[in-house]
């Protein structure tokens, strides 16, 4: 529980007070004495203290947990303060004390007012023990200097050692451990410092810390990042120990926080953003399933095309252009169920870090964004299990130490337990359907000797769709990773990682024996790093490495099922590529105002055999009856080979101690592309490799950002523009078909993409009420102009993209009532997306047909939605195994039905305009958590 | 596999397609000629409409080109001109061609205002006899009959199929007098042919009916669901029939209808394709670039026809009868206190001789019992009491 302190007397009017009130101040004997007039009737106690804070010129003290509810009816006639007091106290239990500096203490217990001296303390009792107060008057003195007290054992007097021995050295060392109270997690680098002075000590890995005090009274501030301030007053006798619980910066548990590690004025870096994992489960969720996208949503500069797309895209950079890495591994489908579900279990994460410009040299291979999502390492010390269950999906995890403080492991899992909803539905085929998906994720870590470390991961995830008994789809998603640090010398760290990724679909259908099939994809991929960091001098830091990609792409092929099948087998060749790319990068702190980095990258691109590529007759459109050549590869050749260098460049400026200004410009390039053909992502879109007719994709952006904070960085504010240039974008001929497709170059066009945005941040980091606000404009324009015209969209004019929505904003909030209470709100506008809509009909063959406009001229309304969780937990005290929390969510508070698209159908021989929603009313959900410690 | 995730969108939604009143007005481009004709390896005359395009909001009927000079040509043979029958309706002279299988043939056309297209050639493919129609009466899909072929190429060399479908069926109007009123008491006998009791209605069925086998290891089509046949419109009153067309057609024009079919009819799932122009096999003959929407088809045509009883459906599923809400009106008469009763009779007599003049009313029965027209005239139903030369009862 949090001690509100008022220390000064409100100056606001009060206006609940609902009976008139007079005070006066009387002199008596030369020395005031202070006398009450007043009827209340059944008034808050609140009010009172209010009343009498203003007529009086005291303050009060008290907890207002205790003065929360208690309504009061007392009068009184000119009465001597202090009987007041008594007659407040006799009516409501609560005792009041009131010092000579006129310091009014509400206590639950009756106050014994003698002092004895500075080291005197006394704890009342009371039925809480965390409900002490301690009363002594040069305490007090020091509380009200302490405007962010967490809570009152920073007032207890702690005795190190025993007063028998205190004559026994003029020092004492005082040492224990810092920790966070939330997971007890120990806190490393918090800093102990002996207030009033600069003298101070660090706490190594394990947060041990270990300080020399003189004998005697000191305070003692324990400060971690993004932790509040602690104090703790210490007497010292002798040597002792002294354990400290830091808590969270943040008032409420887990709030909804995106924090950075440095200022973010301080930072280089202008296109991160850090997403704070504690906050995950406060977001408002859709069915109960904490998602990390549905932050990332919320970012600035971050878009979605709606509920069901899969991926997101950044600055105008398409779906298939953000590297998603999980513990180095990328991932290629992040997501459950098409795109409604995060594929990440987010009880398992230590951090998700989002780069959408100012990219460093060591990532590379996605032209638009980097988003580096770490497992976190179990706990070293001790078990612990945390789990929830929510409508149709549970989820379990485990974590403790292999060894007491140098290994350790975790491990969760999480799966659909029930797909009730369908039953619920009055169809035949969908009563006899069913939707499961589960994944798993592990990892163990090691802490070997001076410093090195080894960790290994895993995840898995699948899903499987079955569709009137007949029809199955299959997703799986697989992740390995090896990562081992070893610090060579103080100046250079080396980690190797070798990581695997798998990711495959499969589809069955028998509903028809004669053409019963089955499809099967897989893309692979290796990657094989060593990864550098070297410190020469300490201002530079810098990186440099080398890393290797092995592709491998099983493309979409299709067998007979059964016996009874006529279908041909189609198993289209495999492709394989090589990408090897080095880097090197240095990030150089010039002065306190200027910090520079440089990097710079190649890629070698090498596609390999078998493989056939085709060519086509020169002056002839790109057809399959134009092809004029047919190249054979055999297997291990080089078929094609691209190199491109990336350079990456970002600076920091810093105007003023707290206003900085950061530019940036990235150049990157791709080698694999996702072939979609679809407005959103759809599940059976595949990826395909470069080859002679596939270029790699190309990238470049500026950015320029300024950075401000305020109110010692609790707000903070920030605009980045930026604008981006893409090259070789994939676009479609009209009418390709992308499945079994045995000479997609054919249908293939290349196109040029353009955008540009402003990003506007507000972000109040801590307080009872947190969170962003984010609002973006930018446009995002593609351009297919071949020299044919079957290569050109919109007769080669420029054209918006299908996620092109230049307004986007979006408010997060938590708002906490109490500890145990706080709500969470999640609200988003953005611009309706471009559609291509049907402009003339005509008649043939009997019937009425549409002919469409050119390529996204048209809008679909704009998409507004406001989403609610109150996230109830329960109490906390210390001693009780399982903490349950409860979190209710409404998604789509409004019920709207937002447009997914418009879109005309015949209806007999009437055209009627329709719109697809994806959600068209409010989805409450109730989700249970709990944690063992 | 778009059908599966849209049908996972519903597990999770109920009734996620609303109606939708688009903001914008749809200005629409300029005016493209359409062109939908066909020569078949069946007896003529061919006919070729010449239409235009019109913009989506306007409710005018499509402009017509007329007085254009319209060419079949056959690849080494003959070419005629057609003959313009009804504005932007030419149609061929009886017996002057006929299409022949494994012979191509094209289109020329010269506008009035002399733009000049013409399509690419066609050819006519051999296409198999249809093995069987099947159809399935129960009431798993609503209430309607769904339609399956077979059918099979022996020879391999069919690869697209195409279909389309012509409906008649037999029905009767439940509320039929052989009276004609005249006024107030007044009536006399109608002529047989006046008493339109049972009539037979003609349709297409719109659905764009394809099925490819290119990727089969014989051309054989087992089971393939056709179209659903809905119990409108009186379908299953009495007797219905439909005729199935099949085509064998070529990669392009099976492109030309698939295309048809994504962007007009496969939508509405989130994962749609991006909407496209459909390419047609006409194009400007100067301008390759100015395109004719539409497709001249040259097919050969087998043809089976089927009947279905009402009595076959299972009771469980029977459709509704068609006429169950027909209304008899009685129309006595309500006089105002104060008014003669001649001045009643009159006053009735008008009312009751305008309704049947405007056609809100049919006489049914005497004294004075009235219906709605369509209950008391088939014909009113947009049948016709001839009965087709191909009816079998």
């Amino acid at each position: 529980m949090t001690m509100k302190i008022k220390k000064y007397p409100s100056a606001t009017k009060s206006a609940l007070l609902l009976v008139l009130c007079l005070f006066l101040a009387k002199s008596v004997n030369g020395q005031t004495v202070q006398t009450v007039t007043a009827n209340y009737q059944n008034t808050p106690l609140s009010t009172i203290i209010k009343s009498l804070e203003e007529s009086h010129s005291i303050r009060f003290l008290y907890m207002p947990d205790w003065v929360y509810g208690v309504r009061i009816t007392v009068s009184a006639n000119d009465l001597p303060i202090q009987d007041f007091f008594q007659k407040l106290s006799s009516a409501s239990e609560l005792f009041f004390h009131m010092n000579k500096d006129g310091n009014v203490i509400v206590s639950k217990s009756r106050i014994n007012p003698s002092l004895k001296g500075n080291f005197f303390y006394q704890t009342l009792s009371s039925e809480e023990e965390n409900e002490e107060v301690v009363v002594a008057g040069s305490i007090l003195d020091d509380v009200r200097e302490q405007v962010s007290v967490s809570n009152n054992l920073s007032k207890r007097l702690y005795e190190i050692g025993s007063p028998k021995d205190r004559f026994k050295s003029k020092e004492g060392v005082l040492s224990g451990s810092i920790s966070d109270p939330e997971n007890n997690d120990p806190l490393p680098g918090a800093t102990v410092v002996i207030k009033g002075t600069t003298r101070g000590v660090v706490s190594d890995n394990e947060g041990v810390y270990s300080i020399r005090l003189p004998k005697g009274p000191h305070t003692l501030v324990y400060q971690s990042i993004g932790m509040q301030d602690t104090y703790r007053r210490v007497m010292i006798y002798d040597n002792g120990t002294l354990d400290v619980e830091v808590e969270s910066d943040l008032r409420s548990l887990d709030e909804v926080i995106v924090t950075a590690e440095q200022s973010t004025v301080n930072n280089i870096q202008s296109g991160l953003t850090k997403i704070d994992m504690k906050s995950l489960n406060q977001v408002p969720t859709l069915f109960g399933e904490a998602d990390i996208t549905k932050v990332v949503f919320a970012l600035p500069g971050v878009q979605t095309t709606g509920e069901g797309a899969s991926g997101f895209n950044v600055r105008g950079g398409r779906a298939d252009q953000n590297l998603i890495l999980l513990d180095n591994v990328p991932v290629y489908n992040t997501n459950h169920l098409f795109g409604f579900f995060s594929a990440f279990n987010s009880d398992l994460l230590e951090s998700a870090d989002l780069y959408k410009g100012g990219i460093q040299a060591q990532y590379g291979g996605r032209v638009s964004s980097v988003f580096d999502v770490r497992i976190r390492d179990g706990d070293y010390e001790k078990f612990k299990a945390k789990g929830g269950i929510g409508p149709i999906t549970g989820k379990i995890s485990v974590e403790g130490p292999i060894k007491k403080d140098t290994s350790s492991y975790i491990l969760g899992l999480r799966s659909t337990y029930s797909d009730w909803p369908l039953r619920l539905l009055s169809d035949p085929a969908l009563q006899n359907s069913s939707a499961f998906f589960a994944d798993a994720t592990a990892k163990t870590s090691f802490k070997l000797a001076d410093g090195n470390s080894l960790s290994i991961s895993a995840h898995h995830s699948r899903d499987r769709f079955r569709l009137n008994s007949d029809t199955v789809y299959r997703y799986f998603n697989n992740a390995f990773s090896v990562q081992w640090k070893k610090i060579i010398n103080d100046n250079l760290n080396l980690n190797l990682s070798g990581t695997f990724a798998n990711h495959s679909f499969g589809l069955e259908d028998d509903s028809d024996p004669a053409l019963a099939f089955e499809m099967d994809y897989e893309v692979n991929q290796t990657n094989l790093n060593a990864d550098f960091d070297y410190f020469p001098k300490e201002d530079h830091k810098v990186k440099f490495g080398l890393n290797n990609t092995i592709y491998g792409v099983t493309p979409l092929g299709r067998r007979p099922l059964g016996n009874s099948s006529l279908i041909v087998e189609n198993s289209p060749i495999k492709e394989k590529g090589l990408e090897t790319a080095a880097y090197i990068g240095d990030e150089y702190h010039h002065s306190e105002k200027l910090t520079v980095y440089g990097g710079f990258r190649v890629s070698l691109f090498n596609r390999f055999g078998p493989s056939e590529e085709y060519s086509f007759a020169p002056g002839l459109p790109r057809q399959i009856s134009t092809i004029s050549d047919t190249t054979t590869y055999g297997k291990g050749k080089i078929v094609q080979t691209y190199a491109t260098p990336e350079i990456r460049f970002s600076a920091r400026y810093k105007l003023a101690d707290d206003l900085s200004v950061k530019v940036s410009f990235d150049k990157m390039s791709q080698y694999i592309h996702q072939l979609t053909n679809s407005i959103a992502v759809s599940p059976t879109d595949t990826w395909k490799l470069s080859n002679s007719s596939i270029k790699p994709q190309k990238g470049n952006q500026i950015s320029l950002g300024l950075f401000k904070e305020f109110n010692k960085s609790q707000l903070e504010l920030s605009t980045v523009g930026f604008y981006k240039k893409l090259k070789n974008l994939i676009e479609y001929k009209n009418g390709a078909d992308l499945i079994l497709n045995e000479v997609l170059e054919a249908d293939i066009v290349s196109a040029e993409g353009r955008s540009y945005g402003l990003e506007f941040l507000f972000k109040k980091k801590a307080g009872q009420l947190n969170g962003w606000i984010s609002y973006t404009y930018a446009r995002t324009f593609v351009k297919a102009d071949g020299f044919f015209p079957d290569e050109r969209i919109n007769d080669g004019e420029e054209f918006p993209a299908s996620f092109d929505q230049p307004h986007n904003l979006n408010v997060i909030a938590n708002y906490k009532f109490t500890r145990r209470v706080n709500l969470s709100l999640n609200f988003t506008y953005r611009s309706g997306r471009p559609v291509t809509l049907p402009v003339t009909s005509y008649e043939f063959n009997g019937t009425t047909f549409v002919n469409f406009s050119k390529r996204n001229q048209f809008n679909i309304p704009d998409y507004v939605r406001l989403d609610f969780a109150a996230n109830f937990e329960g109490n906390h005290r210390v001693h009780k195994k399982i903490h349950g929390s409860w979190s209710f969510s409404v998604y789509n508070l409004l019920g709207r039905s937002n447009a997914y698209s418009v879109f005309f159908r015949k209806s007999g021989n009437d055209l009627e305009s329709l719109k697809l929603s994806v959600f068209n009313q409010a989805i409450p959900t109730l989700t249970y958590n709990f944690r063992m410690l | 596999m778009h059908k599966s995730t849209s049908i996972f969108l519903l597990f999770l939604l109920t009734g996620c397609i609303e109606n939708f009143d688009l903001p914008t007005v749809l200005n629409g481009e300029r005016r493209t000629l359409v062109v939908d004709g066909s020569i078949t390896d069946q007896e003529g005359p061919y006919t070729v409409k010449l239409t235009n395009t019109k913009p989506l909001s306007a409710d005018t009927i499509a402009q017509v080109e007329t007085g254009a000079t319209v060419i079949i040509e056959e690849e080494n043979g003959t070419s005629v001109t057609l003959v313009e029958i009804l504005p932007g309706v030419y149609q061929t002279s009886p017996n002057e061609i006929r299409g022949e299988i494994g012979k191509s043939y094209r289109l020329s056309i010269r506008l009035f205002d002399g733009l000049e297209y013409q399509s690419t050639w066609e050819l006519i493919r051999r296409t198999p006899e249809i093995d069987e129609i099947r159809y399935d009466l129960s009431s798993e899909n609503g209430q309607g009959a769904q339609l399956y072929i077979d059918t099979q190429d022996k020879l391999g060399l069919s690869s697209f199929f195409r279909w389309d479908i012509e409906e008649v069926w037999k029905y009767e109007a439940p509320l039929v007098s052989d009276l004609i009123f005249e006024s107030l008491g007044v009536t006399s006998d109608k002529s047989v042919e006046d008493i339109h009791r049972i009539c037979w209605k003609q349709s297409k069925v719109i659905d764009i009916m394809l099925s490819s086998v290119s990727d089969l290891s014989q051309s054989s089509i087992q089971n393939h669901p056709l179209a659903f046949i809905g119990s409108d419109s009186a379908r299953f009153d009495i007797r219905y029939s439909a005729l199935i067309k099949q085509y064998v057609i070529g990669l392009q024009e099976f492109n030309f209808w698939k295309g048809l079919r994504d962007t007009n009819v496969n939508i509405g799932s989130i994962y749609d394709n991006q909407p496209y122009h459909v390419e047609g096999n006409i194009k400007n003959t100067l301008n390759a670039q100015t395109e004719a929407f539409g497709y001249f088809r040259a097919n050969a045509v087998i043809e089976k026809r089927i009947f279905i009883n009402r009595s076959e459906f299972p009771r469980a599923s029977r459709p509704d009868p068609a006429f169950s809400d027909c209304v008899i009106f009685d129309h006595e008469r309500k006089c105002v206190p104060g008014q003669t009763v001649s001045e009643c009779s009159r006053v009735h007599e008008e009312k009751l001789l305008e309704l049947i003049r405007v056609g809100a009313r049919i006489f049914y029965a005497e004294p004075y019992f009235f219906t709605n027209q369509v209950c008391g005239d088939c014909e009113k139903y947009g049948g016709s009491t001839v009965q087709p030369t191909y009816w079998k009862e």
